[in-house]
């Protein structure tokens, strides 16, 4: 998004190459930056060109795949897909019979979107408090440390995450969050450690590292002409922060939440082991306890328990795709809404992006 | 300048030819089997080919999926030989898939080690699966909730789980559905009230398998016929066995073959 910014004029952008490198070039010379070519530079050039047009086209592909598989299943269940629940009884009606299932997969869709927005809400919180202590208040000796930390643990592979949920999250909520009777107050949920609560906790432990290693950089770039201006002025640190800083970096930080964000709805295989397996949809009716120890099951997971298996039906197949329909517009909303998120803020805040200038 | 040229030169050679060493082999080979399909067989298909490529010299590839994968693979082409722990459904007969039976399963119900409960009726079973029967104390157990562990509707296992135990009928709608035994295994442990199905040879010490209708879940039982929840596991080809995947089928079926199957399962 940022690449957006550069100036497209050469000029400018050596002028820019100046201020950014004082010992740089010395001269105002427009200096052509293309540069000589020799036939390898050119081979080298059409071989990225031709990388880049194919990787496009294969996305494009594959949206359109999903789409044709998808539609035709969302358009025969109809609003019902939306709106009503069975998901699990729809998939054994249609592997017994194969005949004209109509699919509901409310709670799948409940289990995608609350897990994901409680996630992000703790990422926000917890995600931007500790990238302003990297950036701004930690010693160098803790600083660096805690920055490979978090870099490392974006790095690792979901399924750990899953694992490590499965063997201390979940048994955790069972043990010190579920109450003891449980079962008589509500007699028709089948409650135990796995649950939403277990799968939000999982979700913002993989998805924070994404945010604040996203959040310290746009941080960082923050001018220091910027806060060095405003401690000038005799703004307390805080205040600096919150109310210069923070608004300078939000375009960075919004664009760190969709990423988290755009990361946790695609989550299958952790959320297989520590959301509960069981297509429920969470309600207030218990109050808020129970809502969070609702055993749920999310889209993506429902694609990867159910695929390998049921997809000869060509029913469970449609339905799947569906699923993949509504993920993909999901994932497409949420970059549409970091585009106008990241074109709001930077409005708001009169701001561009080349800040060194 | 030169050196660096020439050393990434030597690079270069050396990646290719590395590359060019990982991707031979799979042209070189002569006879190459490709197995895919359910998950219940997958770990003794793959000693299966072990053994054979020990004995012949060919190599048999082994993929997991499901049952319905590896039926709808084989009907396809896309493997040699399809591994499935169901029957055959007749649209499938109807596309051309053949099955022969090689080995032998049992099914069993399993709990927490640390639930007091040692036997159930197949009755009571079905009733706990039906969400009759709710409660751990009704069968003789601690005050506990059941918590009902099963496989997602596809599953062979849970074909023949509901054939037998559910006579035909589902498992209620509170069941938590897994993809794999594996996972029926594991959510079975984490919980003191659950109950699960799987096969027996997921059956170790994590779980303890229950007896049903005081009968023992164990080999000596299913191979006598005492206990009764027994399953065949198939090879699925598209028409009848011919060539490579005959002589593959052939062999697990042998004396040889099946001494690996026992490790397993029981003789077909």
């Amino acid at each position: 998004m940022k690449g957006e910014e550069v100036p497209q004029d050469s000029t400018l952008a050596v002028d820019a190459l100046l201020f950014a490198d004082p010992d740089g070039f010395t001269d105002n010379e427009p200096v052509d930056l293309t540069g000589p070519q020799t036939g390898a530079d050119r081979i080298v050039e059409a071989f990225l060109l031709a990388a880049t047009v194919f990787s496009g086209l294969v996305v494009t592909l594959v949206a359109v795949f999903v789409l044709q598989k998808g539609l035709p299943a969302l358009s025969h269940s109809g609003l019902a897909f939306l709106t009503n629940g069975g998901w699990d009884g729809n998939l054994e009606s249609a592997w017994e019979d194969t005949g004209n299932v109509i699919f509901g997969a409310r709670p799948l869709i409940a289990g995608s979107l609350l897990s994901t927005l409680f996630a992000l809400a703790f990422t926000l919180v917890l995600g931007t408090g500790s990238a302003i202590v990297i950036t701004e208040l930690a010693p160098g000796w803790l600083r660096r440390p805690v920055e490979a930390v978090v870099q490392l643990l974006a790095g690792v592979p979901s399924v750990v995450f899953g694992l490590v949920g499965f063997a201390l999250v979940v048994p955790f909520v069972t043990d010190h969050v579920l109450p003891a009777d449980a079962f008589d107050k509500v007699p028709n949920i089948p409650y135990d450690g796995q649950s939403l609560l277990a799968a939000v906790i999982v979700l913002t432990f993989m998805i924070l590292p994404f945010f604040v290693s996203v959040a310290s950089d746009s941080l960082r770039a923050v001018p220091s002409a910027l806060s060095a201006g405003a401690r000038a002025l005799g703004i307390t640190r805080w205040r600096t922060i919150a109310r210069v800083q923070i608004p300078v970096a939000l375009p960075g930080l919004m664009a760190g939440a969709v990423l988290a964000a755009a990361r946790a709805i695609g989550e299958a295989i952790a959320l297989s082991m520590v959301a509960g397996a069981l297509a429920l949809t969470p309600g207030f009716a218990h109050g808020p306890l129970y809502f969070a120890l609702t055993p749920i099951r999310t889209m993506a997971s429902a694609i990867v328990d159910t695929g390998g298996e049921a997809m000869s039906i060509p029913a469970i197949e449609g339905a799947l795709f569906g699923l993949a329909t509504l993920l993909l517009a999901l994932s497409l909303c949420l970059s549409l809404l970091a585009r106008w998120a990241y074109a709001w803020s930077a409005k708001k805040l009169n701001l561009t992006n080349d800040r060194d200038v | 300048m030169k050196l660096v040229r020439s050393s990434k030169f030597v690079f270069a050679a050396s990646v290719i030819a590395l590359v060019a060493a990982m991707v031979a082999p799979a042209f070189a080979s002569a006879a190459t089997l490709k197995l895919s399909g359910s998950t219940t067989v997958y770990p003794v298909a793959q000693l299966l080919a072990t053994g054979y490529k020990a004995k012949t010299g060919n190599n048999v590839t082994v993929t997991g999926g499901g049952s319905s994968v590896g039926i709808k693979d084989a009907i396809a082409g896309r493997v040699d030989v399809g591994m499935s722990s169901r029957d055959l459904k007749d649209a499938e007969k109807s596309s051309g898939a053949v099955e022969t039976a090689f080995a032998r399963d049992a099914l069993t119900i399993v709990v927490n080690p640390k639930n007091t409960v040692k036997n159930l009726t197949e009755e009571q079973v079905r009733s706990i699966y039906r969400g009759e029967i709710t409660n751990w104390k009704q069968v003789g157990g601690a005050n506990r909730r059941i918590v009902l562990v099963g496989r997602t509707a596809a599953s062979g296992t849970y074909e023949f789980f509901k054939e037998k135990f559910l006579l035909g009928k589902r498992q209620s709608s509170k069941t938590r559905a897994y993809s794999s035994n594996g996972m029926v295994r594991s959510a079975v442990k984490a919980n003191k009230g659950a109950i699960g199905y799987v096969s027996m040879a997921y059956v170790d010490k994590r779980v303890r398998a229950l007896k049903i209708g005081g009968v023992s879940a164990t080999r000596a039982n299913a191979v006598s016929g005492a206990y009764i929840y027994v399953r065949p596991l198939y090879w699925i080809t598209k028409g009848a066995p011919a060539g490579e995947a005959k002589a593959f089928i052939d062999w697990t079926k042998s004396e040889a073959g099946q001494k690996i199957v026992a490790k397993e399962f029981l003789r077909y």
